[in-house]
């Protein structure tokens, strides 16, 4: 009997694990957690990032998995509203733990439509220098597409990594496939947008069939860095 | 004589209306300076007020010392700074938030010279 309750812990353990095995840092941006009807969501409050240039991430509002995982197929459903006149949001993915290191299908268009899928890469210019330099990074266009894809409306992107190629989809028709040779073998994963509001509905990754990541955003999984601050206010007239 | 006396009195009447007028659109502007506290962990830097209202840029702040005071437009906002959370490099943001009220917004006043004073602690 005591074998069977074990058994049954551990099973509901690793349900519960795969259901929110994933804890999410907040780089920049407001990002929360919400529900409407029985769907929760993840959505930023924030429509523009603020260029403190250490990398793209912290330039734009992003969010990543704290931790690295081996993983061949991404998920996820979003729906991208509210674009100022420069707009774009991003998946970005094989991060192995630099900032300035990651590759991205970056998504850009004008106040009313989505307009270009970009794939780039994020790389530090100059190894050498100190880390907290500012704008030793680079990204790069490496292929681009031109769209037309309305905003406030729901897409499933899927992105998949087969033998040397990443391939892009959206609502399951193929969009793009890139070569993609020197993957590293685990790595950090996010999205990060400018000029939009973003809800993000679910987040899945899988390696081959096993679950990796399968985060509906029922629970706030995000680490957020606060300063813990006296504020004192002295003012002079 | 009666010219001279004129002219003067002229001088002396534009010279009180054009003061008197600089005083009533004298507007006085809003401006806001971080103080670091010395009780603080550590210098602060990449001060930001109000999602980019006014910025201190690399001004680095140390413990016990006041930043540069910048006129701003905003008089409610966040103050967030850029922090080496993880002591990996990897920047983040991070939010100041009041220990009294955990409120990460401040109100300022409007027209006045603003201090607001933070000890940061890791």
């Amino acid at each position: 009997m005591k074998r069977f309750l074990s058994l049954v812990c551990l099973l509901c353990t690793q349900f519960l694990f795969s259901e929110n095995g994933v804890i999410w840092q907040q780089v920049s941006g407001s990002w929360k957690i919400d529900k409407i009807g029985e769907e929760s969501f993840l959505y930023d409050i924030r429509t523009n990032g603020y260029k403190f240039n250490y990398s793209e991430l912290i330039n734009n509002n992003s969010i990543r998995t704290l931790a690295s995982f081996k993983y061949d197929r991404i998920s996820l459903k979003l729906n991208a509203y509210n674009p100022v006149s420069k707009s774009a949001f991003a998946v970005f993915f094989d991060s192995p733990g630099d900032y300035r290191e990651f590759s991205a299908f970056r998504f850009t268009g004008s106040k009313t439509e989505i307009t270009k899928i970009e794939y780039i890469t994020s790389r530090v210019k100059d190894t050498t220098l100190p880390r907290d330099r500012k704008l030793n990074f680079e990204i790069k266009t490496l292929e681009e597409k031109t769209v037309s894809l309305p905003y406030s409306s729901n897409f499933i992107i899927e992105i998949s990594f087969k033998k040397n190629r990443t391939v892009l989809s959206i609502n399951e028709k193929d969009i793009m496939s890139v070569e993609n040779k020197d993957r590293p073998e685990a790595s950090q994963l996010g999205l990060y947008h400018t000029g939009n509001l973003l809800k993000v509905f679910y987040f899945e990754v899988f390696d081959g069939r096993k679950p990796v990541i399968m985060d509906n955003f029922s629970t706030d999984t995000i680490r957020r860095s606060t300063v813990k601050a006296t504020v004192e206010k002295n003012s002079n007239n | 004589m009666k010219k001279m006396i004129f002219a003067v009195s002229t001088l002396f009447l534009f010279a009180a209306c054009s003061s008197d007028s600089s005083t009533e659109l004298s507007i006085k502007s809003t401006e806001l300076s971080i103080k670091n506290s010395d009780q603080s962990d550590g210098s602060i830097k990449d001060i930001v007020w109000a999602e980019g209202d006014a910025d201190w840029g690399e001004e680095v702040v140390d413990a016990g010392l006041t930043s540069t005071a910048k006129e701003v437009k905003e008089t409610t906002g966040r103050i967030e700074c850029a922090v080496d959370t993880n002591n990996d490099s990897n920047f983040n943001v991070a939010t100041i938030v009041s220990e009294q009220t955990g409120s990460d917004t401040v109100s300022i006043d409007e027209g006045s010279s603003n201090q607001v004073t933070i000890t940061a602690t890791k």
